[in-house]
């Protein structure tokens, strides 16, 4: 122990307080109580100081208060003294203490001085309370601000059928918002997975290339953008876009990433389609020509370079007036007004003016442009050049009324080669009666005869010659085909050779079901006629008989048929009888051509003629129309 | 072919006839048809449309008998029958002369246009001689029965 301690330590020459007068014991011990009393108070308050300060870090002026403590301490152990002395009279000791405690009051009410300005400046606990008050308000409304930003995401990431991930460095955890599991076809809450999670449900045929771009973009730790083909529970396939950014702490640490998942699908479909439909524009022959609606150029196709000679550059920005005539811009303005209004307009002929200034005969076609609001936002033209078609239709004009003038000089030799052959049957005839008139019928029977046989084979031959002249008209005179109710026309034809049959005791029979035949009435009405009356003269040996009129639909032809009973066709003349003047044998009456004239009509129709054995015995022609016609325009026309 | 007056009908007049014919042989013809039943049928016969025009306007203007029956080819030298029969059917004075289309002509075009026009009847040569005589005589016996005024002195 070194010396200075023990000296202060010794009580050499002081005797303890009992020594002293202080009077009756009474105040004494009133003394000492009172001493150790102050004492255990300033001991105890710097006890409270120091856990305060342990408990509390944050505390400001901690080494004011750690000054202060002790200086409380300090005094506190100035007061034991005045109690200890009584029994043990370490007045040195007791002195220090109190140089000590004086020393720490100095220091202490020094450093309070010092700090009393900025213990000033502290705000008051009310004006704390307000500004509290003021902050928990605050901290409402950024709380109701976040909720809303969070609809408002949500809203968009509905809208852009996008969902939302995070990602946290730390647990290597993924978190799936409910948009994202939606968009992914799972149940739409949120959950936490890990990577591999994610990559199993990349497209196969892709997985191992994103995944390892996800792994170098995750571990770069900055945004990126990723895009691939997703497989949904059920196996459907989406085009999504990945995207990502970090997610840093106040400090600026990176913590993690977060972004999110947009479905592309309909945006990559509707970007081919748009690509497709581009090409077609492109490549197509025609010209394509958009126009704003002032009538400003917007897109011109190659086709339009090649019809007009401008090139795309040369033309988009200029009016298109530049390509119309002027006597056709009127004209024009109409079209494009119609097309405005939502019409399509064309295809219609017109003239447009090349880049060389020749006039170009072309057909258009303008339809509008609409935007998603079914707005006219342009026109789109389509133009053809059709001067070829022109020189095919006039020399087609220019053919047909060749063919017409061939066709009538045709019939005017005809007419006249009819004409002067019958004018010597004329005369054999008329002369041959007039002599058998001269010699009277008293005559002999061998003159009589054979001017009887002249009359006849004269009559035969004039007969012979109207039929060729008949079979050569068919085809030529042009009636005009119509689509009408079969039955009917065999209805009317009944009614009127009834009483011819009647007294051939004939029946004619049509059959309920006809069908409708688009043919020449006229023709189709004598067609019938004729093959009644064959039936009848031919196909009807014994009395009475009976002919049947029907009809029958295929696939692509109307078939219409005369039926008999009688003797038949046999096999090897049933193409035979469709020849002009073929007659089986001569027992029956008639030319020979009545067939023949059936067939050159048929083939007028396109259809056919042809003879089959009735399942019964007996013969059955039929005729067969074709179902589409050859021109169109007939039908309508035809009436 | 008979003409038979058991009937009670009055006797065949006498007609006359105009016959338009180019054809020298087939005009023979005719006329040996008309004169055969010899009842003072006369026939003038003439070889083209215009000159059977000029024959029958010449008759009206000059007051004389016009013809009863005009007997028309259609084929004819210059203008045809058509144009021939359209003229005289459009002529005020001319066109209840009754008109017959002889023709070798069967087509149904031909046939349509004449009765357009107005002919009375439409024939198809070559007829027979017998059959064309009998129908002159029951014509010349219909005109019998309607005994026009201005013929009943030359009976």
């Amino acid at each position: 122990m070194p010396e200075w301690i023990r000296l202060i330590f010794d009580t050499t020459g002081f005797t303890p307080g009992w020594d002293r007068p202080f009077g009756s014991s009474f105040y004494v011990w009133l003394h000492i109580i009172a001493a150790l009393t102050i004492w255990a108070a300033f001991t105890a308050v710097p006890l409270g100081i120091a856990v305060y300060l342990v408990r509390r870090p944050d505390t400001p002026f901690p080494r004011s208060l750690w000054l202060f403590a002790a200086f409380l301490l300090l005094c506190g152990s100035t007061h034991l003294m005045n109690a200890v002395v009584y029994w043990w009279p370490a007045f040195r000791l007791s002195a220090l203490l109190r140089l000590l405690a004086a020393a720490a009051s100095l220091a202490t009410m020094a450093v309070l001085f010092a700090r009393l300005p900025q213990l000033l400046r502290f705000p008051s606990l009310a004006s704390l309370n307000a500004q509290l008050l003021h902050a928990s308000e605050a901290r409402a409304v950024l709380e109701r601000k976040l909720v809303e930003r969070s609809k408002l995401l949500q809203a968009a990431l509905a809208a852009g059928q996008a969902g939302a991930w995070s990602y946290d460095f730390s647990s290597r955890r993924l978190n799936r918002y409910p948009s994202l599991s939606k968009l992914f076809g799972l149940p739409e809450t949120h959950a936490t997975e890990t990577l591999n999670d994610w990559i199993a449900r990349i497209d196969p045929e892709e997985r191992e290339a994103a995944a390892e771009l996800i792994a170098r973009d995750f571990h770069a730790a900055k945004a990126f953008t990723a895009r691939y083909r997703i497989v949904q529970p059920d196996g459907e396939r989406r085009w999504v876009t990945v995207r990502g950014d970090v997610v840093a702490d106040a400090a600026g640490t990176v913590t993690g990433l977060a972004g999110i998942v947009a479905d592309v699908t309909a945006d990559r479909a509707a970007a081919i389609e748009c690509a497709r439909l581009a090409a077609i524009v492109r490549s197509a022959p025609d010209a394509i020509i958009a126009l704003n609606p002032n009538g400003v150029v917007t897109e011109w196709n190659r086709g339009a370079q090649a019809l007009y000679g401008y090139a795309e550059e040369e033309i988009v920005g200029s009016h298109v007036d530049r390509l119309v005539p002027k006597l056709r811009r009127d004209e024009f303005r109409h079209h494009l007004t119609a097309a405005l209004e939502k019409c399509i307009v064309g295809p219609l002929e017109t003239v447009r003016r090349g880049r060389d200034g020749r006039m170009l005969p072309i057909e258009l076609v303008a339809a509008p442009i609409v935007d998603a609001d079914d707005v006219a936002i342009g026109v789109l033209t389509i133009e053809r050049d059709i001067s070829q078609r022109q020189d095919s239709e006039r020399e087609l004009r220019a053919m047909n009324r060749a063919l017409a003038q061939r066709s009538e000089e045709m019939e005017q030799f005809l007419t006249t080669v009819s004409h002067d052959l019958k004018s010597p049957l004329v005369t054999i005839r008329g002369f041959a009666g007039v002599v058998a008139d001269e010699i009277g019928p008293t005559a002999p029977l061998a003159v009589r005869d054979p001017l009887q046989r002249i009359e006849r084979a004269a009559e035969r031959m004039a007969g012979l010659i109207d039929h060729l002249l008949e079979v050569s008209r068919i085809g030529r005179t042009p009636n005009r085909p119509a689509l009408f109710e079969s039955k009917a026309l065999a209805r009317e034809l009944q009614a009127d050779l009834s009483d011819e049959l009647a007294r051939a005791q004939i029946t004619l029979e049509i059959e309920d079901a006809m069908p409708t035949v688009f043919a020449d009435p006229t023709r189709l009405r004598q067609m019938l006629e004729n093959l009644v009356s064959n039936a009848a003269k031919y196909g009807c040996p014994k009395l009475p008989a009976k002919i049947v009129v029907g009809g029958e639909e295929t696939d692509a032809e109307v078939c219409l048929y005369v039926r008999d009973f009688g003797p038949g066709v046999p096999e090897q003349f049933r193409e035979k009888v469709f020849q002009l003047f073929q007659r089986l044998g001569h027992a029956g009456p008639g030319a020979g051509v009545g067939l023949a004239i059936v067939r050159r009509m048929m083939q007028a129709h396109n259809g056919r003629a042809w003879i089959e054995a009735t399942p019964t015995g007996g013969t059955t022609v039929w005729l067969a129309f074709p179902k589409e016609p050859l021109e169109p325009d007939d039908v309508l026309d035809g009436q | 072919m008979t003409f038979s007056t058991d009937n009670n009908l009055p006797p065949p007049q006498s007609l006359h006839f105009l016959l338009i014919e180019d054809d020298d042989d087939h005009a023979e013809i005719v006329m040996r048809a008309v004169g055969m039943h010899r009842m003072g049928n006369s026939v003038h016969r003439v070889a083209d449309g215009g000159a059977g025009l000029a024959y029958l306007r010449a008759q009206a203007h000059n007051g004389q008998r016009q013809p009863d029956i005009v007997l028309l080819d259609l084929k004819l030298p210059g203008r045809d029958g058509h144009e021939i029969l359209r003229e005289i059917k459009s002529d005020p004075a001319l066109r209840q002369i009754p008109v017959i289309i002889l023709t070798t002509s069967p087509a149904e075009a031909d046939r349509v246009k004449a009765y357009d026009n107005l002919a009375n009847s439409y024939i198809v040569k070559p007829i027979s001689f017998s059959g064309f005589r009998q129908m002159l005589a029951d014509l010349s016996h219909y005109w019998s029965l309607w005994s026009p005024p201005h013929r009943s002195d030359s009976g």
